[in-house]
């Protein structure tokens, strides 16, 4: 567990408002190893929003230096950065983010489909994920045929089929009842025991306990 | 995403909004139909001119009388062309070297108890030759590569000598049928018949024929036939001289346009047609040869490619815009949907090929559609236009690409907007 997953050096980004320019993220450094399960913290408009797009190659950071399991890939172009996504992250969000025409399994599929795998591997591989948190017996439902837990944990499932580097959760309880909230968070867990890498954005306290680490950021810099 | 994958998922965006896609197709089905429909009308055009003209040989030029519309009914518009002009022209016009001709006129042909009331063919003694070279009926069963020679046309007996036209002898040829309804079973040769009050030799009989086109098998009898020499028909069946069709024969191919002008001043002199006070001369025969056909055959394809080209342009713009206006409206519905893609590691290829495959299942299924529409519409075309209206083979691979392209064309510009679209901002899309 000594590998660096991310590397952050000194990054900032800037916005441009209208005529000012905004410093979103101030001289961030962070590094985060292997399994472990991060939770991120603070006010909005502290930057942390800014912080996962930026982890999850979503956008570019605007001076310092990204390492993503010791490849640098803060500078890379448009396409490349969706191989990164395609491979190397997996998304959790906070309103799942589900295809409703697709059933689960092919919500499940989709990413391996953007890596040019045939359709029964990929089916096959998607039935496998589904089946880790618990979804079996709901591979063929449409989203809005399931709960709001079931459909987070479709989306799991699907953040978890690239097999990648780092799952990054932004409020993945944010839309679930506190019950529901607790077992997607008990799910987490158990896949950062299994030696995934997790980081979980959050303003909840008690759902960032569940986290082996807390960051706290305020006005663009992460506090220590 | 594999191509069938990328193919699922355009068909499963059209079909979730059924009404909308059929709606913005139809621009396409009948931009598609009316290129179908066009190039139908024109190629019935052509077939009909061709059926008509086929069997003008290069060496011929075909002589008809200028027609006119007197009291509701067509009448020549000067003299009739008649048998003597055609006789005279072998001697009188030096580039003539035969002239081919024919009338027909209903009548009665009786032996013992049997009588047919039917077409009664006046012809030269060249007719068999006519038919053989023209192909247009062959002996049934005839192998198609056996060139056809005019005695194979003949199942007993001969065909009538020049003598015999010239002199307006009475013998007559019968087809395999009219044989077959006079005489039974017996042998028709030698027999005397009776074509009206005039008695007439049987001196031949045709082979059973079948027309040479196999569409036409069913409508056309060619051995429901009577042929007289036309010297005879004319003594026996008119009253005074009939119009008669006439071909004549050049003797050198070459010198067609020296002929034609022989022709028309041969004809100019026997018709006393004399120039008009504007310098024109009021002829009332037409000379048409292969060459005029294929010219103005070549004009009216020009101008169908050119209607073609404005219906397909037409058809592109309407159908493409419609389009791009459902697709436009489709990527801004599905904002995130792009958004959650690019999240997942789409590239700019997977997102255009998507919404550009949608545009084409869209074009492509208008164009499918607009076809089945196009050939069901022809029928109708065809009573519009005299029956004149026949499926182009072609046009229906070239209206389909015609539609394809116009997906392709006008889905580019919503793809490629798509595509550019910023994940961070669509993930937030309401």
């Amino acid at each position: 567990m000594s590998d660096p997953v991310i590397e952050l050096e000194a990054l900032c980004r800037d916005y441009q408002m209208g005529t000012s320019r905004v410093r979103a993220l101030r001289e961030v450094n962070l590094t985060l190893q292997t399994g472990e399960f991060v939770a991120l913290m603070g006010a909005s408009g502290s930057g942390k929003s800014t912080l996962l797009n930026v982890l999850g190659c979503l956008e570019t950071p605007t001076s310092g230096r990204y390492f993503l399991e010791g490849r640098d890939v803060g500078a890379l172009a448009k396409d490349e950065r969706a191989r990164v996504r395609n491979q190397q992250i997996g998304f959790i969000f906070q309103s799942f983010n589900l295809l409703p025409r697709l059933s689960a399994l092919e919500n499940v599929a989709l990413p391996l489909h953007y890596r040019r795998m045939g359709h029964s591997a990929a089916q096959h591989q998607a039935a496998v994920a589904l089946d880790r948190v618990g979804l079996a017996d709901r591979a063929h439902h449409p989203p809005n045929a399931l709960s709001g837990g079931e459909r987070q944990r479709v989306a799991i499932a699907r953040a978890l089929v690239t097999q990648p580097a780092i799952l990054l959760a932004d409020e993945p309880t944010g839309n679930l009842d506190s019950a529901t909230g607790a077992e997607i968070m008990a799910l987490l867990v158990e896949l950062s025991k299994e030696g995934r890498t997790v980081l979980l954005v959050t303003h909840d306290t008690a759902i960032a306990a569940y986290a082996q680490r807390g960051l706290r950021m305020r006005d663009g810099q992460l506090l220590t | 995403m594999t191509v069938s994958i990328l193919l699922f998922t355009a068909w499963r965006g059209v079909a979730a909004n059924k009404l909308r896609a059929a709606l913005t197709m139809l621009g396409v089905i009948i931009g598609v139909a009316s290129v179908i429909a066009m190039l139908a009308l024109g190629n019935g055009a052509r077939a009909a001119v061709e059926a008509r003209f086929r069997f003008l040989g290069s060496d011929e030029v075909q002589i008809g009388s200028r027609q006119k519309f007197d009291d509701g009914e067509l009448a020549p518009q000067g003299k009739a062309l008649t048998y003597e002009d055609g006789l005279k022209m072998i001697e009188a016009v030096a580039l003539v070297d035969d002239v081919d001709m024919t009338v027909s006129s209903n009548g009665k042909v009786r032996f013992g108890r049997a009588a047919l009331d039917m077409p009664l063919n006046g012809v030269t003694a060249s007719a068999l030759e006519k038919i053989a070279v023209a192909q247009q009926v062959q002996p049934v069963g005839w192998p198609e590569d056996r060139p056809l020679t005019p005695p194979a046309l003949l199942s007993r007996g001969r065909f009538f000598t020049f003598a015999e036209v010239l002199e307006g002898a009475a013998v007559c040829v019968l087809g395999s049928e009219t044989a077959q309804d006079l005489f039974g079973g017996d042998d028709p040769l030698g027999a005397t018949v009776w074509v009206g009050r005039e008695r007439c030799l049987v001196i031949g009989v045709l082979v059973e024929l079948e027309s040479a086109d196999e569409q036409q098998r069913y409508s056309a009898n060619p051995n429901d036939t009577f042929y007289l020499p036309i010297s005879t028909a004319i003594q026996w069946l008119y009253e005074e001289p009939p119009s008669v069709n006439l071909t004549a024969h050049v003797t050198d191919e070459a010198q067609m346009d020296a002929a034609k002008a022989q022709i028309t001043t041969y004809l100019r002199e026997r018709h006393d047609i004399v120039r008009g006070a504007d310098g024109l001369y009021p002829d009332d025969f037409n000379l048409t040869t292969r060459k005029d056909i294929l010219g103005a055959q070549q004009e009216a394809a020009r101008t169908f490619s050119l209607l073609l080209t404005a219906m397909a342009a037409v058809s592109l713009v309407v159908g493409g815009i419609g389009i791009m206006n459902v697709m436009l409206v489709s990527v801004t519905e599905r904002t995130r949907e792009i958004g959650v893609r690019l999240a997942l590691g789409a590239r700019s290829v997977d997102i255009v090929g998507q919404f550009l495959l949608e545009a084409i299942v869209i074009s492509g299924l208008g164009g499918v559609l607009g076809v089945i529409v196009g050939v069901f519409t022809i029928p109708v075309a065809a009573t519009l236009n005299q029956g004149l209206a026949l499926l182009a083979p072609d046009s229906i691979p070239l209206a389909l690409s015609i539609a394809l392209t116009t997906g392709v064309v006008f889905g580019l510009y919503p793809a490629l907007r798509a595509a550019r679209l910023d994940p961070i901002e669509a993930l937030r899309y309401e």
